[in-house]
């Protein structure tokens, strides 16, 4: 199997290494931990980074490659990417009920950020899982 | 399916490491197929063979589940 759409193994540590970086400072900022006090422009510039570096970090960490891709790897690849999708599925699922019936998704905002969360649980998930069927003694 | 690759080893005296460079995959591939958690293709299975010096039905066998 040809992973052409895998970045080269290097990608890996940048992502793993941005991801939890670029939301800390993303979060920090958020509620005023740090630069409580700079201008909104400056802040703006901030926030548009470590959002990026939090965005690119995940993209980097799920899409490159291992040092030795094999059919093993390809195969727990899969398996990981089918599991990460039936999660995101249960969590939309589970959204949309929830805008239907109970009072907790009403506001566009909360809605916005609940799917926004979908999208990332599914790149964590995988992340998380992936990394421990490889790497588990 | 199980196999006799962990004893093939041992005769061999090399490390999943080592075995795993010279057939060209990862150590997790050589540790999961050890534990039978891995069923090979038959490619990697020919080549395991190939290396050492048997068929490759002495190494992989059919079990009842199979």
């Amino acid at each position: 199997m040809k992973n052409w759409f895998l970045l080269p193994h290097y990608f890996k540590k940048t992502g793993l290494i941005l991801f939890p970086i670029g939301f800390l400072v993303w979060l920090s900022i958020q509620l005023k931990v740090i630069i409580p006090y700079a201008p909104a422009a400056i802040k703006a510039v901030f926030l548009t980074g470590s959002a990026c570096a939090f965005i690119f970090g995940f993209f980097f960490a799920v899409f490159s490659k291992e040092k030795i891709e094999d059919e093993f790897i390809n195969q727990k690849r899969m398996e990981t990417l089918f599991i990460s999708a039936l999660i995101q599925v249960i969590l939309i699922t589970t959204g949309f009920f929830a805008i239907g019936l109970g009072p907790w998704l009403q506001t566009i905002e909360n809605q916005m950020l609940y799917f926004l969360g979908c999208i990332f649980v599914f790149y964590l998930s995988y992340i998380i899982r992936f990394n421990y069927v490889l790497y588990k003694r | 399916m199980k196999n006799t690759l962990k004893i093939e080893r041992a005769i061999k005296n090399i490390t999943q490491d080592e075995l795993a460079k010279i057939i060209g995959v990862s150590r997790q591939t050589i540790n999961a197929m050890e534990a039978c958690k891995y069923v090979p293709s038959t490619v990697l299975a020919l080549k395991i063979a190939k290396y050492f010096g048997k068929h490759v039905e002495d190494i992989f066998t059919l079990d009842a589940e199979d």
